[in-house]
């Protein structure tokens, strides 16, 4: 008897592809009709990708012209950057972003030149505008996250704008209704944010905080819990209240990281947390290595880092300032724990553009317009 | 511990004997043990899976049951213990796995989904996903057996919004 060729049903086809990992799997959106549907519209089958495919983790780097691009570099450390084009349909030119924040694949992006922010998937290019609130002219600081239904499951991506003028007050931004809302005294009396906004892990934000008025605990981070509209200090790995260089980063969607440099002659050190649990949020620091670094890398609270945890190496960049000769630049450098700098000059041609930032970026197919407005389906 | 064994037949006619705990994997075969369709003396018959597939789908089970008794004798076990027993599960999977052709990945696919066996599934969907993550549209065609249905502007409509990002 001939031999029956092989044909897996629609069901076991979706098996293997919601395992692809998410810039593959957009690769693959050309093989046919049935796939292209699948992978660009399939609210489910989206879902169940984002359950089941393994999590890629990516830097991306905003730089001084106001354009996201993506970093990769090799084993041998060369390093390839490539733009991410987001088109501004309203002026048909890129959009100029200066701040960008992540989660789940998602990126919020802000441009204070033209007061508008908005949400931006990377990957399926699907954007929303968001509709400033009237107080969003005086918000700094933008921390991003999602509450979670208890039941459900359904996550609802929302940010938190800090008024600046009014240490207390505080709005959320909630993306399934489109719509805004104060809340009070949610920080305790931390405040004054020592970094420029803050990181997501597991839908809760962390950012550098001290304390208004007990100067004595020093400097902290601060938790926000989207679902609870609450927030918490979490310890850092030592307890002081002036740092060399802090800088706040996520590893591989389980854990915080910082790179801490306590005094000018001190290493640079990092450190990751435990597997932070969503429930518990219990939180113990592990120092994973340390860098002699040169002090013409030394790094500030204004720098950003991604680190490879199993590699043991670190991505920073900063802004090479030389006022005698004019020379300015914006550098990447990659640094390992033998030590070895490779820096990658990335050239600077104004000064007031935005400071160069690295970015925890894992792609992922999660559809920004949320079904809200969707007949419901009878399951 | 109980040692039952039953026989399944594949569909070339081959006679396998497996204990009955591990063929209880499988939801179908543990539905025919419940209801009692099982005559002791005689094969289930499984029509739509051959001899050299069966005898993987049977290695599979052999394999797991083992490790499902280990997970109820030692159910306070350290998380370091856990770990080092994934990996090995792992380990012996990815053993499991290696070397099989992607035909056979297919077959065994169906296998298990026939029998319902939502482990094996996952392993082979998790393998064949490995795969053909790094290979064109037009490999993946082939693999799949896949008419492209696009025009040629649709395909290069769907590659512009694709290359910018990632390639």
């Amino acid at each position: 008897m001939e031999k029956m060729k092989m044909e897996l049903s629609p069901d076991l086809v979706e098996e293997i592809l919601c395992r692809v990992p998410a810039t593959y799997l957009k690769r693959l959106r050309s093989t046919c009709k049935p796939w292209n549907r699948l992978i660009k519209e399939d609210r489910r089958f989206q879902k169940k990708h984002f359950e089941k495919a393994a999590k890629q983790f990516l830097p991306l780097l905003l730089r001084n012209d106001f354009r996201i691009y993506s970093v990769s570099a090799n084993l041998h450390r060369e390093v390839k950057i490539e733009k991410l084009s987001l088109i501004d349909p309203h002026f048909m030119s890129e959009f100029d972003i200066d701040r960008v924040f992540h989660c789940d694949g998602l990126l919020l992006c802000t441009s204070q030149k033209r007061s508008t922010m908005l949400f931006w998937n990377p990957l399926t290019g699907e954007i929303k505008w968001i509709q400033p609130s009237d107080l969003f002219g005086t918000c700094r600081d933008l921390y991003l996250g999602y509450s979670k239904d208890n039941k459900s499951g359904k996550k609802s991506y929302k940010f938190l704008c800090e008024d600046v003028s009014e240490t207390e007050l505080a709005l959320i931004y909630d993306l399934d209704s489109d719509s805004w809302k104060t809340v009070d005294d949610f920080t305790q009396g931390w405040a004054s944010s020592l970094c420029d906004g803050g990181v997501t892990l597991k839908g809760n934000s962390y950012w550098i905080v001290t304390h208004d008025i007990k100067k004595h605990l020093g400097i902290s981070l601060l938790g926000f819990d989207f679902s609870t509209e609450k927030s918490q200090p979490v310890p850092l790995p030592y307890q002081s209240s002036w740092y060399e260089a802090l800088c706040l980063s996520v590893v591989r969607d389980e854990k915080l990281s910082v790179l801490v440099q306590l005094e000018s002659t001190s290493k640079t050190e990092i450190w990751v947390t435990n597997k932070i649990d969503e429930i518990t949020k219990a939180v113990s620091w592990t120092k994973l290595f340390a860098l002699d670094l040169s002090r013409d890398l030394k790094l500030s609270y204004e720098g950003s880092f991604f680190l490879d945890e199993e590699k043991k190496v670190v991505m920073c960049c900063d802004r090479w300032v030389d006022d005698i000769d004019d020379d300015n630049n914006d550098m990447v450098y990659i640094v390992g724990e033998d030590n070895k700098v490779t820096s990658v000059e990335l050239g600077l041609d104004t000064y007031d553009g935005c400071w160069p930032a690295f970015l925890y970026y894992s792609p992922s197919l999660v559809q920004i317009k949320r079904d809200g407005c969707k007949r419901k389906r009878g399951d | 511990m109980s040692s039952n064994m039953i026989m399944l037949k594949s569909s070339d006619g081959a006679s396998f004997e497996i204990e009955e705990a591990a063929a209880r994997k499988s939801k179908i075969i543990a539905n025919m043990i419940e209801v009692e369709c099982v005559d002791e003396d005689k094969a289930i018959p499984l029509q739509n899976v051959t001899g050299n597939i069966l005898a993987l789908v049977i290695e599979y089970c052999n394999k797991h049951i083992v490790d499902d008794d280990d997970d109820v004798a030692t159910e306070e076990a350290s998380e370091e213990e856990e770990e080092a027993k994934k990996k090995k599960v792992d380990d012996w999977e990815a053993e499991f796995m290696n070397s099989m052709s992607l035909e056979t990945m297919f077959e065994l696919l169906l296998a298990a989904n026939y029998l319902n066996i939502k482990s094996l599934i996952d392993l082979v969907c998790q393998t064949i996903a490995n795969n053909i993550k790094d290979k064109t549209p037009e490999e993946v065609r082939k693999i799949f057996s896949i008419e492209n249905d696009f025009t040629p502007e649709e395909e290069e409509e769907i590659r512009k919004e694709n290359a910018w990002a990632f390639g």
